[in-house]
């Protein structure tokens, strides 16, 4: 049964926490994924989605309304995802630490491909796919991360242009600016592959 | 078609034609130019096939299943932790300050200034306390009786 997200908020602003539990299991897995592919890890994004949601049942009193709680919520967690990369980013230059996978040709990326129906029958197939998916996720990881979470917040959660503007505090012409640029340097990436 | 745009004018518009992003106008000068232009609908084809590349990972049950988990252990947590810690202090501070507030409401005195009487008997006080400043001696302290006894005589 789908439960007006409005009586939840409602429901878990008062204090039940069983309310907010179906919210969080509503976004979980598309936060989950959106996380995991601006990090590249998946501890990364268990750490940040459940801080953002905790933050979220915390500030429930701060949150009026005026945009869905889906856009207040990926605002929250997009600003803990650039914060881990930054902070990632000055500890890489600074103390030339590595991130997990970097550079690394067998890193299982956060990108997937359509599987094959019948791998075995075509083994040539399966090593197209897996170089596909490699120039994919090298693609993506090369992205500037503002560019990285436009892209995936309108290819990936399938969000509007002005709501991305609203999660990333933008302009909606930047928002489109961040798009086209990402979609043209993933193009460029992956020549030879598609 | 507006004959003065060229080809790398489209190229921004081509990504936002193929995300429904461009405006009806827009979107209608741009078809008509594709129509004409076999450079840019090779363009669009290739920026088309790179975006249907693309496929997002998708998280398995056990791995939603804990982040859920983990969120609302620290939501629980924060909730027994208030209740049990932080609730009873709070309890008792807000009764202190209750009864605070009773006891300045009903006490007989204020704070205010002093009456005019207190005064003047404070100042007389002051100057007998000036006074003492003659008996500098302890001896003469210890010897009061003495002395009384001798004014008697």
């Amino acid at each position: 049964m789908h439960i007006d997200e409005s009586k939840l908020i409602e429901s878990a602003r008062s204090g039940d926490a069983g309310a907010f539990e179906v919210i969080i299991n509503r976004y979980m897995p598309k936060a989950l994924a959106y996380a995991r592919q601006m990090t590249g890890n998946e501890e990364d994004a268990q750490d940040l989605v459940q801080d953002a949601f905790f933050k979220a049942y915390r500030s429930l009193d701060g949150f009026k309304g005026d945009s869905g709680f889906y856009t207040w919520f990926y605002r929250l967690l997009t600003n803990l995802c650039l914060d881990r990369l930054r902070k990632a980013a000055f500890l890489k230059t600074v103390f030339f630490f590595r991130s997990a996978g970097e550079d690394d040709e067998n890193y299982e990326g956060p990108l997937d491909w359509a599987p094959d129906e019948h791998p075995a029958s075509n083994p040539g197939r399966v090593l197209e796919q897996k170089e596909l998916k490699g120039a994919l996720n090298k693609a993506l990881r090369s992205l500037p991360d503002r560019q990285r979470a436009v892209f995936l917040l309108r290819h990936g959660e399938g969000m509007k242009l002005a709501d991305i503007a609203g999660v990333l505090g933008i302009s909606e012409g930047a928002v489109k600016s961040h798009l086209v640029r990402a979609v043209a340097a993933m193009q460029k990436s992956m020549k030879g592959y598609v | 078609m507006d004959e003065t745009r060229f080809c790398s004018d489209y190229k921004d518009s081509l990504v936002l034609y193929i995300y429904g992003e461009l405006g009806p106008a827009e979107a209608e000068q741009l078809k008509a130019h594709l129509a004409a232009c076999a450079a840019c609908r090779a363009e669009q084809e290739s920026l088309a096939r790179t975006i249907g590349a693309v496929r997002f990972y998708v998280p398995t049950r056990a791995e939603t299943t804990r982040a859920v988990s983990g969120v609302m252990d620290r939501i629980g947590h924060t909730r027994r932790y208030f209740a049990r810690k932080l609730a009873p202090a709070f309890v008792a501070a807000a009764v202190l300050a209750s009864a605070l507030v009773l006891t300045m409401q009903w006490m007989p005195f204020s704070f205010g200034e002093p009456p005019t009487g207190q005064v003047l008997m404070a100042k007389a006080d002051l100057d007998t306390l000036e006074n003492y400043e003659v008996v500098k001696d302890l001896d003469v302290l210890e010897n009061l009786d003495t002395i009384d006894g001798m004014e008697e005589l």
